[in-house]
């Protein structure tokens, strides 16, 4: 009862001490759109644009872009205890309603990455560790050193050529053939279509999720697959190991249930740390394949000046990031339970 | 794009171990180009940097044609000896060799200026901050904290927009960030250092603070803060090169090797070379300086080495 209590108060103190830190989160991100030279209607009427000096005016009265900066950031604070996002000054529409559009698709997309990424590199560095110093070992250490250096962008561009362009066997943009979408239930497609059961909105979904996901994820993968192998060479030499062993523990479960749990804890703050960028730094994939996620969302809206916009994704960008970082921590101390006495 | 965490996090684990066992710097750097050279990744890594730097700094020599000599009558030759166009020329029948080599100087200088400025920034305050502490360390503690989260290209994205594409410009917007990096790992070894014996010896011989973190303290992190810096490097290379391929980094008129890849994209079905080479030679250059930062982490770190 003592630890849950302990690990229930370390939540509430992180949560609280979110809160500071998303309001200097929105500050800044209005600071930094106010000093971008030109503002919406500028760019909205583009230059030399026939509109008369009034028309714009009226125009920047209207989305209060007329008033002092400091009675913009009280009005903009405000709205934002109030949990109201704006409207996007380009598009007419309220913020809130389009990054519940496009996050979901940034969370599937890092997710599958992150899948991918697990699901070839703990299997790759167990392996490599259990094989120390072999062929395998070797070989796989020289791949995860190239896939560690290979940019995600170019990665993406060549995966279209080869497997789009040249076989045609996976789309080259999208997130969902047109008119195929399931059921909205969460947003994500793949999950929204396993629950509702339809078989080929699923595999359309996947068919599109591949080249994106493997273009973020193959970078992560071999990050992934270093820091098992080298966790699990330290576990295995460990002397509870030794002792589990000279219990005669049969080899599988002196891997899989004393090895492997351990050698995870390293991997899990990983994950952790790399979901938080995946989420935050896809913005160039997402504009390679046209996946309509936060990443575009926010790119287009810097380009566009739709202050309204940057700022909320920001927001969220970094409520993530920050949300993410708490889970991997209480995932820690689930996995190493001296954590939490600590 | 956060792969460079896994370089840190080991780093700073490795640092911290060593600096815990090992109390100055000369016997590291006994033998250290021996044990470089003989250091397989290490070796390769340093070969593929010099390459780099020796194309970069001779391309006006080196380079068949000039990297902006527009010749639409040859737009979009395939790569070949016969040609005359080792590697092809892009839509505007400009010479892809020639430009990966001149963008290899651009690539190289805003990796080398951003690490350096963020380096310098980092390291100065993270000493500072881990030898006194106090309301400095605090408040620095939460701006880093501000810093990390916003997502790193969300940030030079938007810094990028304010001052507009240019190669100044680029550097100060990833340095900006930069620092944090270097400030963190400079900060947690400074202040497992400053209780060691050599630094309560050299405050008893009456040193001023400042010549003990100068003359006694940063020879005995600096081994670390190159490793990270080579580290850092390649990152920063390739945040250079998304952001050109954005259009944000270096103007057009510079070859970049990110554009060159934008660029490219059009055309990828009828000439993929246009977009493969630059990103090839971009790729190739991020492994050396893994290797290399690898390398340098292993000799400098003798503990590591017998694992």
């Amino acid at each position: 009862m003592i630890r849950l209590g302990r690990v229930q108060v370390k939540v509430i103190e992180r949560v609280v001490a979110t809160i500071p830190l998303a309001l200097a989160v929105a500050l800044a991100a209005f600071v930094l759109m106010r000093a971008i030279p030109g503002d919406p209607v500028d760019i909205m009427m583009g230059e030399g644009a026939s509109s008369s000096e009034e028309e714009m005016a009226a125009l920047r009265t209207g989305l209060g872009l007329d008033q002092p900066i400091h009675r913009q950031l009280v009005v903009y604070l405000k709205a934002l205890l109030r949990g109201d996002l704006g409207y996007s000054i380009v598009r007419s529409r309220p913020v809130a309603q389009m990054i519940r559009e496009a996050l979901p698709a940034t969370i599937e997309l890092a997710m599958c990455a992150m899948l991918f990424a697990l699901a070839l590199g703990i299997p790759v560095g167990v392996v490599s560790a259990l094989k120390h110093n072999t062929a395998f070992d070797r070989v796989s250490t020289a791949v995860s050193f190239i896939g560690v250096s290979l940019p995600a962008f170019w990665l993406g561009i060549v995966g279209i050529l080869v497997f789009s362009m040249t076989f045609g066997w996976l789309p080259t943009s999208g997130r969902i053939a047109y008119g195929m979408e399931p059921r909205h239930i969460t947003g994500l497609l793949t999950l929204d279509a396993l629950l509702t059961g339809d078989m080929t909105a699923l595999g359309n979904a996947l068919r599109h999720l591949c080249l994106p996901a493997a273009a973020l994820g193959l970078g992560v993968a071999a990050v992934v697959a270093r820091v098992t192998r080298s966790s699990m060479l330290d576990v295995l030499g460990s002397d509870y190991v030794l002792f589990a062993r000279a219990k005669g523990v049969p080899e599988p479960a002196v891997t899989t249930r004393h090895a492997l749990r351990n050698a995870m804890i390293p991997t899990v703050t990983l994950v952790g740390l790399q979901f938080g960028s995946l989420l935050g730094g896809n913005m160039i994939v997402e504009t390679i394949f046209g996946w309509p996620g936060l990443g575009r969302v926010v790119v287009d809206a810097i380009f566009a000046r739709d202050y309204p916009v940057v700022q909320a994704a920001v927001m969220v960008y970094a409520l993530t990031f920050v949300g993410v970082n708490l889970i991997t921590d209480l995932l820690y101390t689930v996995l190493d339970p001296k954590m939490a006495l600590e | 794009m956060g792969q460079a965490s896994l370089h840190t996090d080991e780093l700073y684990q490795g640092a911290l171990a060593r600096s815990a066992d090992m109390s100055g710097s000369s016997g590291a750097r006994a033998g250290f180009w021996p044990r470089l050279m003989s250091h397989r990744g290490g070796r390769l890594g340093l070969i593929i940097v010099l390459a780099y730097v020796v194309v970069a700094v001779a391309a006006p020599v080196l380079a068949p044609y000039s990297p902006g000599a527009v010749d639409l009558v040859r737009r979009l030759v395939p790569p070949g000896l016969r040609t005359g166009n080792l590697l092809g020329t892009d839509q505007l029948g400009r010479d892809i060799l020639s430009r990966i080599m001149h963008g290899a100087r651009v690539s190289i200088l805003v990796g080398l200026a951003t690490v350096c400025i963020s380096a310098f920034v980092g390291v100065g305050l993270g000493m500072v901050a881990g030898y006194y502490g106090g309301v400095l360390d605090r408040a620095l503690a939460r701006f880093t904290e501000l810093l990390l989260a916003f997502p790193y290209l969300i940030f030079v994205i938007g810094a990028m927009s304010v001052m507009g594409p240019g190669f100044w410009n680029l550097v100060w917007a990833l340095s900006f960030k930069g620092w944090v990096e270097f400030y963190r790992l400079a900060r947690a070894l400074v202040m497992s250092e400053k209780n060691r014996e050599y630094v309560e010896a050299a405050r008893v011989l009456g040193r001023s603070d400042g010549v003990i973190l100068t003359c006694e303290i940063l020879p005995n992190i600096v081994n670390s803060m190159l490793v990270l810096g080579t580290l850092r490097m390649g990152n920063m290379i390739v945040m250079e090169s998304s952001l050109s391929f954005l259009g944000l980094g270096i103007p057009p008129r510079m070859p970049a090797w990110g554009s060159m890849i934008n660029d490219g994209r059009r055309y990828m079905l009828t000439s993929p070379w246009v977009a493969t080479f630059p990103g090839l030679a971009l790729a190739l250059l991020v492994l050396g300086m893994n290797l290399l930062g690898e390398g340098l982490r292993d000799v400098l770190d003798p503990k590591m080495m017998e694992g």
